[in-house]
């Protein structure tokens, strides 16, 4: 049974968003049920897996449409044909922030999308949005790749545009759509590069035969820089505000994991096809990383600045999602620049890695306590009924839980100890500034006017005296938002308290999944 | 996973936050029992003390200064800087996408320069 897990983490929540139009017609509880179980389910799997893959390094393969699916050993392969799925460490630790941060968004979802029979498209969609990232972090194969891409941006744009209170969402759905269309019409363009010059979709394959020739270089950046897009990062960020702000509160929390699995892609794609360090005839690590840490440092500071200003609640809130992007680029860019260099890898071993292991935490870290800030930003829009601070104060008097909930979010995010945002914050400064002293000091600078940002946010809206006429929607928190929100401040909190253990038990062996080579 | 310990230390980087929450707890209930002992006990809720004050301002809307003034120094000192920068978050697509070709398009010359 275990043998099959890749497949089922992907066919389960697939075969569930086809079956959820009949399921609807049974019945509105039997619907949100079966969807529940799905979203169980999958972490189950997830989680059942961890001692495999992350404690024993063990890489799952699995040969779609094979009798055996994990006899043939796809490297091996001379000339592989068949779609492969794969998961290591890194698939894996990716796999379970979509999947805990899906769970928690299904579960607000329940009480803050109007429960109807239209809901089933809106979880058909969330389903498919699951599909789309679970299937892309676990695909071996670059076309398979592309085709979850897909499947994440259309379903992505649909529930952008999905029905709301707010103001214009179907314009930012179709310019979601929009983006992502011409993002990954670059991407396919990379990759029938790569399948021109290598004939096969296959990463391991196409990694190792890489020639590291111009063709495969240009392939390269139609590849990564698209990606970078799509995770928010700078100047190509724009329309991360523009989207965030008018999409649901769950659905926001969603694409912040979403672009999180097109940053997965960029480190991905960086290593595991392109990383050959000691190679003669390779890329240029240091130029390949002071890109990504030029991209890093750019969203960092000018992500944070243009929140500093916002009187958009949920724009204030995307514009730091850009800028925490810049923290997670910071790290592995760090890491990729001394991937490679000439000290045979004492750099890279001293802080490089370092560099990398806090990059790709604070990626589980920001999707727990951002969801947790999106999440909380629906409880404060539909109270108010508007996203104006300007026209909020006030709410703590009312709602006790979402303030704190709040408090926990925006510490996380400022990287105030002792909750999980410091603790890969702590890594990334401290491992940066053996690199360059300057980088790390704009991170810490950029951490500070985040924490001025927030403050403004819990200043206007949370704080000053109670103003019942200016509440819209009087009605009580419902369980299912607080579970959600529940859920995320529960993590934050425990992965701040313990960071080693989720270090050593999922971080690190995302890190030596890259890194292999090395 | 046998190395797992509650801090966190990784090449020189140590930090223990039960430490840090077992200090933290530990001066605020220091800080409760002084302030038990010597702080002044005249506080009422049913008098004008808890209202704000706030140079004669009646409104209770007033009272509050608005989200937009706060920082208003830092956007007046940078200025010039998010004069520029609003003027590219136009919402037009087409300057979106322009970025993402300027990129590539750097990127290209980088590769083509055999710098990357």
């Amino acid at each position: 049974m275990i043998k099959h897990i890749p497949i089922l983490l992907i066919a389960i929540p697939l075969l569930a968003a086809f079956m959820l139009p009949i399921i609807g017609r049974i019945g509105i509880k039997v619907r949100d049920l079966v969807v529940l179980m799905v979203l169980l389910t999958v972490n189950f799997l997830l989680f059942y897996i961890i001692p495999e893959v992350a404690l024993n390094g063990k890489v799952m393969y699995y040969v779609v449409g094979a009798v055996d699916p994990s006899a043939l050993h796809p490297e091996s392969l001379g000339f592989p044909i068949r779609i492969v799925l794969k998961i290591d460490g890194f698939s894996l630790f990716m796999g379970i922030i979509s999947a805990v941060v899906a769970l928690s968004a299904f579960l607000y979802s329940q009480s803050y999308i109007k429960n109807d029979e239209r809901k089933s498209y809106y979880q058909i969609l969330l389903m498919l949005m699951l599909v789309g990232m679970l299937g892309l972090e676990l695909t071996n194969d670059l076309f398979n790749f592309f085709v979850f891409m897909e499947v994440l941006s259309i379903s992505c744009a649909a529930l952008v545009a999905y029905n709301t209170e707010e103001r214009h969402p179907p314009y930012a759905g179709y310019k979601y759509m929009l983006i992502s269309a011409i993002a990954t019409s670059f991407l396919l363009l990379g990759i029938g590069f790569c399948y021109a010059q290598y004939g096969s979709f296959n990463m391991d394959y196409i990694h190792s035969k890489m020639q590291h020739n111009l063709i495969d270089k240009m392939a390269m950046i139609f590849m990564i820089i698209p990606l970078a897009m799509k995770a928010g990062a700078i100047p190509m960020h724009m329309w991360v505000p523009d989207t965030y702000s008018e999409a649901p509160a769950p659905v926001t929390a969603m694409l912040v994991t979403a672009s999180q699995a097109s940053l997965y892609a960029l480190f991905r794609f960086s290593f595991s096809l392109y990383g050959n360090p000691v190679s003669s005839v390779s890329i240029n690590y240091n130029t390949l990383g002071w890109i990504i840490i030029t991209l890093g440092v750019l969203s960092m500071f000018i992500g944070v600045t243009m929140a500093l200003v916002q009187h958009d609640v949920k724009r204030l809130m995307a514009f730091h999602a850009v800028s925490q992007t810049g923290y997670m680029l910071l790290g592995v860019g760090v890491g990729i620049a001394v991937y490679a260099a000439a000290d045979g890898g004492s750099s890279f071993n001293a802080y490089g890695k370092v560099a990398m292991t806090g990059g790709i935490f604070h990626i589980m870290n920001h999707a727990f306590y951002k969801g947790l800030l999106f999440l909380t930003s629906g409880v404060i829009v539909r109270r108010f009924g508007t996203r104006n601070l300007d026209k909020m104060i006030g709410l703590a008097h009312r709602d006790t839980f979402t303030a704190v909930a709040f408090i926990i979010g925006a510490m996380a995010i400022a990287g105030i100890p002792p909750f999980n945002g410091f603790a890969s914050k702590i890594l990334i400064y401290e491992s940066v500034y053996k690199f360059s002293p300057l980088l790390s000091v704009i991170a810490m600078f950029v951490s500070v006017l985040t924490l001025a940002s927030f403050v403004k946010v819990f200043y206007s809206a949370f704080l000053g005296p109670r103003r019942d006429d200016l509440i819209v929607d009087k009605s009580p928190l419902p369980f299912g938002m607080k579970a959600g929100m529940g859920i995320l401040c529960v993590l934050v909190v425990l992965l701040g308290l313990f960071p080693d253990v989720v270090i050593e038990t999922l971080v690190k062996p995302a890190v030596s999944a890259l890194v292999t080579i090395r | 996973m046998n190395n797992v310990h509650f801090s966190l230390d990784i090449t020189g980087i140590f930090w223990n936050p039960i430490a840090l929450v077992i200090i933290f707890a530990a001066i605020m209930i220091l800080i409760f029992i002084w302030g038990r002992i010597s702080f002044n006990r005249d506080y009422n809720e049913k008098t004008a003390q808890v209202k704000p004050f706030n140079s004669g301002n009646v409104e209770e809307i007033d009272y509050n200064v608005q989200s937009s003034n706060l920082y208003w120094g830092f956007r007046r000192a940078l200025s010039g800087f998010y004069t520029r920068m609003i003027e590219y978050h136009d919402g037009d697509l087409n300057n979106y996408l322009k970025w993402m070709v300027i990129i590539v398009a750097l990127c290209l010359l980088l590769v083509s320069g055999g710098f990357l």
